[in-house]
């Protein structure tokens, strides 16, 4: 055995801990190795420290209200439990009336949870609602604003003058037709509320003759004069668009 | 009794705890070293056991099962606490025990009592499971298989931890017996 196992050896000093083989083969190690033993009878000493140690216990007087107080927080945690789950609703709602009138509490317990009920399904009512119109909206996209007036001025002017630069067409006998599409005579026509009443008149009267997609065609083109009017008119909201 | 706690029945359990309430405050003080703790700490203990008692293996023995309970509430309230083990000035843990030796002077008394807390208290630096190993088998003095199974590890690692604690114990009494700390003849 060497000195290494030998002193690992001789921690284990109580009864119980070493088998009867290595008790012999330790003994026979510190016989012959006077550092082991000197080890072991320091040891001793240490072992005879320990067990002074060990012979003190706490007073059996300690303990004995133990029990009493753990008993009493189990009963205490019981009932703390049993009363969660218990307690009628009425009772926790009502307290004072549950005491008196258990069947009063009661009552207005159960009125108290209809009235909830009853809110409850009318605020879900709103909220579907609320729901469908908003899904309706996001549907029809730009159809589903109110009308073209809803829309800024700076869009309108946008559209407009982008419909008013589209090119026309031609038709059999050579002549060119300015042909808006309605979305543009929409915008065209909510423009002209920024004009003044005279030149409102004569806008409107300009545009119903413009041939339009998809509802037919007027009675005839744009004379020079009239487109010469609506690129104005254009210039004109774009400077008061600019002014803004 | 256990399986009559188990159903909710407060005098089984009332009678569980008379049973081991000596056993489980005497471990708690030989880990917590102050009397107040230790109490402390045997009534979580216990109330932890009334709401888990339906966890308990009938395969094995409710002492040990309860051993490691108070063995892991003890080591948490220490590493928590990072208390020192001292008694308070007006607590005396053993007090004047009529069962004891009558031939004990009381000098001697105080000096074992000191011992002991000073031997609790070096045990609180070592690592838990060497503390938790040296406390019951030195000071609390159960069996190395009865350790083993409290602490649900081999017997091989109750007996290699238990000699690094001894070993760094012994250190520690050796170098206060240097110091003048402990009387020789203790």
């Amino acid at each position: 055995m060497t000195c290494k196992r030998a002193r690992q050896y001789l921690q284990l000093s109580r009864p119980g801990e070493l088998g009867s083989r290595e008790r012999r083969r330790l003994a026979a190690h510190v016989h012959r190795c006077s550092a082991c033993a000197a080890e072991e009878k320091a040891n001793r000493q240490t072992d005879a420290w320990i067990a002074g140690a060990r012979e003190f216990s706490p007073h059996p007087e300690d303990a004995s209200s133990l029990t009493a107080v753990v008993m009493d927080a189990v009963r205490d945690l019981d009932s703390k439990r049993s009363g969660q789950k218990r307690t009628p609703a009425a009772a926790r709602l009502f307290p004072h009336a549950w005491q008196g009138f258990p069947a009063l509490s009661k009552i207005l317990a159960g009125g108290v949870m209809v009235l909830l009920a009853v809110l409850a399904a009318q605020t879900w009512i709103v909220l579907r609602k609320v729901s469908s119109l908003q899904e309706a909206m996001a549907l029809s996209g730009e159809r589903a604003l109110a009308s073209r007036e809803e829309i800024s001025p700076p869009i309108l002017v946008r559209r407009a003058v982008a419909g008013l630069e589209a090119p026309g067409e031609t038709d059999r006998s050579g002549r060119e037709w300015l042909v808006l599409e309605k979305a543009t005579l929409d915008d065209l026509f909510a423009l002209a509320r920024h004009l003044s009443a005279e030149d409102f008149i004569r806008f409107e009267r300009i545009l119903s003759r413009i041939p339009c997609k998809p509802w037919g065609t007027s009675p005839g083109p744009l004379s020079e004069e009239d487109r010469m009017f609506l690129l104005e008119k254009r210039n004109e909201l774009r400077i008061w668009l600019r002014g803004r | 009794m256990i399986a009559r706690s188990r159903g909710g029945d407060h005098r089984a359990f009332e009678e569980l705890v008379l049973q081991h309430q000596g056993y489980s405050y005497a471990l708690a003080v030989r880990f917590l070293g102050n009397p107040e703790d230790a109490r402390e700490a045997v009534q979580e203990v216990f109330l932890r056991i009334w709401t888990r008692l339906h966890s308990f293996d009938p395969a094995r023995t409710f002492k040990a099962w309860l051993s490691r309970i108070i063995v892991n509430a003890c080591l948490d309230r220490i590493r928590d606490r990072r208390r020192r083990v001292a008694l308070p000035m007006n607590e005396d843990i053993t007090r004047d025990d009529p069962s004891g030796d009558p031939k004990r002077g009381p000098e001697q008394e105080h000096a074992k009592r000191e011992l002991f807390h000073l031997i609790v208290e070096m045990a609180e630096h070592l690592p838990p499971r060497q503390r938790a190993v040296f406390i019951l088998r030195d000071l609390q003095d159960l069996e190395m298989d009865e350790i083993a199974a409290i602490l649900a590890v081999s017997p091989g690692s109750v007996k290699s931890n238990l000699c690094h604690a001894r070993r760094a114990i012994r250190k520690g009494l050796l170098e206060l017996e240097q110091k003048g700390r402990i009387r020789h003849d203790l």
